[in-house]
């Protein structure tokens, strides 16, 4: 009876998964095919220049990605541009091969939305994982990708390799400027290889972030406070703390028209409060002009938190 | 200063000899010219003039051949007029002016700058410089030549080719001297995939707008930036949405105002709306505020990072006024000193203009 009984079970298993095979596989082939076709469709229509089915298929989530790589290496630069639109819009670990694909557009705007959005949608530390990525971003400085996201993703590969890569973009840079995001400050390229090139271990980089900390421009200023997430060195973040006194406006945080826009000291507060998670008795949002007391708060929470 | 109309060497004689004589033994140190001791100011061009000569020569790193002729006269100080002279520079300092308006040149600054698209080409004019070079100090970020069809009155029209993306400077020479330049910056190209919505909410609240307008005012932004900044804007999509809420009679964006009850902050449902894989994001609404007092209509738009709400209201200009906000998105704030009124970032909608001068190019497209 029990022999009986797993026979028929074996039988029952074989069964059920042949059923799954009939029924299930074909079904996802046919899901499969809907979406290559619906993506071979769009892209027909954006290489007519019209955008919509494109922009329709980034409703679809992840599972459109698979089907993009043959577009990033489309003859058309707008077919490319739209299928790294794409990208940049999923935060989903697949775009990462694409991205860093992407890198080696020979349009220095794909380059730059790539990393950009490797940048902003992905954890670097998971990133770092990836040495493949690493090789991608040097070979993309070296193509003339000075996007500020590049650079600054760079430092996540520490080796001779990387230093060789930030030193010659360093040499060639001249007064060059970059940026992040199209409405981050813009700042000159030799700023970001330094953070980049601290991060790493350069003193001498290091000893220029003090300097810049303490007397560079507003938008230098405001660019490392940006960017907080690459600065490690204490003196350096304790330097940046000079920026809570400072209440130059720099705009951001309200759109644009308002008065009176966000001040420098206003990002310090809350770009060291995040960095550092210090511990603060009130509560803020992105656009909070902060009191002198809450800036005092602050300051006193770095000095007790951050070692110098 | 003092001239001479020929080249004179050994077997020479006459007062421009003389001239020589005089200049060797000011610019010679005594003990490099012959025998230590002075030339004689005879005006013949003896043995130890011929020396002396060769010896001032080496000095100044010119060919040594005892010859005097417009470098050497030119190294000594002495104006050289004679056969193979440079042309006289022409009347009035040379000037560098833009071909046509709104075309990527500021003149406002110093050096004058131009902005050349990376593998495109500007013209630009070039005043009171008839007979003098004009050479690229770095051929590998631009290069230019005259344009050999074209000649305006009083000037040379100047085609200057975008080959890297790089700042350079095109010099103006008279000789060895440069008397004028011009910073060109070359500028890869940079997209802006710009997505429209069309608002209404749940209460029957809508924007009058149309999708019909949309590629006019997506031109008007390209006129506007493709010539100054090499920034091609492109329509992404242009879509109706719709907020399942009553937003009343005014959107507003008010979590910065103190007392406004969270509930007013409308902002954020809106561009929730938006679309993630556009550059910037124009939501059109009937109405919108952004101040302490909604019911009075003095705001057009707001933008901040790629998000931008534009109100019905927003005057007859749609498109400069988009152009405007989205100079915002590239990184520039309002402007409202007296000179910046032609500007496009003027903060006064009425008093604006189109011109997008060196400083706001190189942040929007740096």
């Amino acid at each position: 009876m029990n022999r009986w009984y797993a026979r028929s079970l074996s039988l029952l298993t074989t069964a059920l998964v042949l059923i799954l095979l009939i029924f299930q596989f074909p079904q996802g082939i046919a899901m499969n095919d809907d979406i290559s076709s619906q993506v071979n469709t769009a892209f027909a229509a954006a290489r007519k220049g019209d955008y919509e089915p494109v922009s329709q298929l980034g409703e679809q989530g992840a599972k459109i990605i698979p089907y993009l790589q043959p577009y990033l290496r489309d003859e058309d630069e707008m077919v490319r541009l739209q299928a790294v639109a794409l990208l940049t819009a999923s935060d989903d670990p697949a775009a990462i091969p694409l991205l860093a694909l992407a890198l080696s557009d020979p349009l220095q705007d794909i380059r730059a939305r790539a990393a950009l959005a490797l940048y902003e949608r992905h954890d670097p530390l998971q990133l770092a994982e990836r040495p493949e990525l690493g090789e991608a971003l040097r070979a993309s400085l070296d193509q003339g990708n000075d996007a500020a996201a590049a650079i600054l993703l760079l430092s996540y590969y520490p080796g001779e390799s990387t230093s060789a890569a930030l030193q010659a973009l360093d040499e060639r840079a001249g007064d060059a400027q970059t940026e992040l995001a199209a409405w981050t400050p813009v700042v000159p390229v030799t700023l970001v290889t330094a953070i980049s090139r601290s991060r790493i271990g350069d003193q001498a980089a290091r000893r220029m972030l003090l300097q810049t900390s303490a007397d560079g421009s507003l938008a230098e200023r405001e660019f490392l406070l940006s960017v907080l997430r690459e600065i490690d060195s204490p003196e350096v973040l304790h330097a940046l703390a000079s920026a809570l006194d400072d209440t130059q406006e720099i705009g951001g945080g309200v759109p644009s028209g308002i008065q009176p826009q966000r001040r420098l000291c206003d990002l310090a507060a809350t770009s060291l409060i995040k960095r550092l998670n210090l511990k603060v008795n009130f509560s803020f949002s992105g656009q909070h002009r902060f009191t002198p007391a809450e800036i005092d708060t602050v300051r006193q929470a770095m000095v007790a938190g951050l070692p110098r | 200063m003092a001239t001479a109309n020929r080249m004179i060497q050994k077997g020479s004689t006459g007062t421009d000899v003389k001239l020589l004589q005089g200049l060797l033994n000011q610019k010679v140190p005594l003990p490099k010219l012959p025998q230590g001791k002075k030339l004689a100011e005879d005006g013949i061009f003896g043995p130890k003039t011929d020396a002396a000569t060769r010896t001032f020569q080496q000095m100044k790193g010119l060919k040594v051949d005892g010859i005097v002729g417009p470098k050497t006269w030119g190294a000594l100080g002495v104006t050289y007029t004679g056969p193979g002279a440079a042309p006289a520079p022409p009347a009035g300092k040379p000037k560098f002016e833009e071909k046509k308006p709104k075309d990527g040149f500021d003149g406002a600054v110093n050096p004058p700058w131009q902005m050349v698209p990376m593998s495109g080409q500007k013209t630009v004019i070039l005043k009171n410089a008839d007979n003098l070079t004009v050479v690229s100090r770095n051929p590998g970020i631009a290069t230019v030549e005259d344009d050999p069809k074209c000649f305006v009155h009083g000037g040379r029209e100047l085609i200057i080719k975008g080959k890297t993306k790089g700042t350079t400077f095109i010099d103006v020479k008279n000789g060895a001297t440069t008397v004028a330049s011009l910073e060109v910056a070359v500028k890869t190209k940079k997209t802006v995939q710009a997505s429209f919505h069309l608002v209404e909410d749940n209460a029957g609240h809508k924007t009058s707008r149309t999708t019909s307008s949309i590629d006019g005012w997506v031109k008007t932004m390209n006129d506007i930036f493709l010539p100054q900044a090499n920034i091609q804007v492109t329509k992404k999509r242009a879509i109706s949405v719709k907020i399942n809420k009553d937003l009343g009679a005014v959107v507003r964006f008010s979590s910065h105002l103190p007392g406004v009850p969270a509930s007013e902050h409308e902002w954020d449902l809106v561009i929730a709306k938006g679309d993630a894989s556009a550059d910037f994001n124009v939501f059109f609404v009937w109405e919108y505020e952004q101040d302490i007092n909604p019911n009075h209509d003095d705001t057009d738009a707001g933008t901040l990072g790629k998000n931008c709400i534009f109100e019905d209201h927003a005057g007859t200009n749609v498109g400069d006024t988009l152009a405007h906000e989205l100079g915002h998105t590239l990184g520039v704030n309002d402007f409202y000193g007296a000179t910046e009124k032609p500007l496009l970032m003027y903060g006064i909608t009425d008093q604006r203009g189109q011109k997008i001068p060196k400083a706001h190019a190189n942040t929007m497209n740096p």
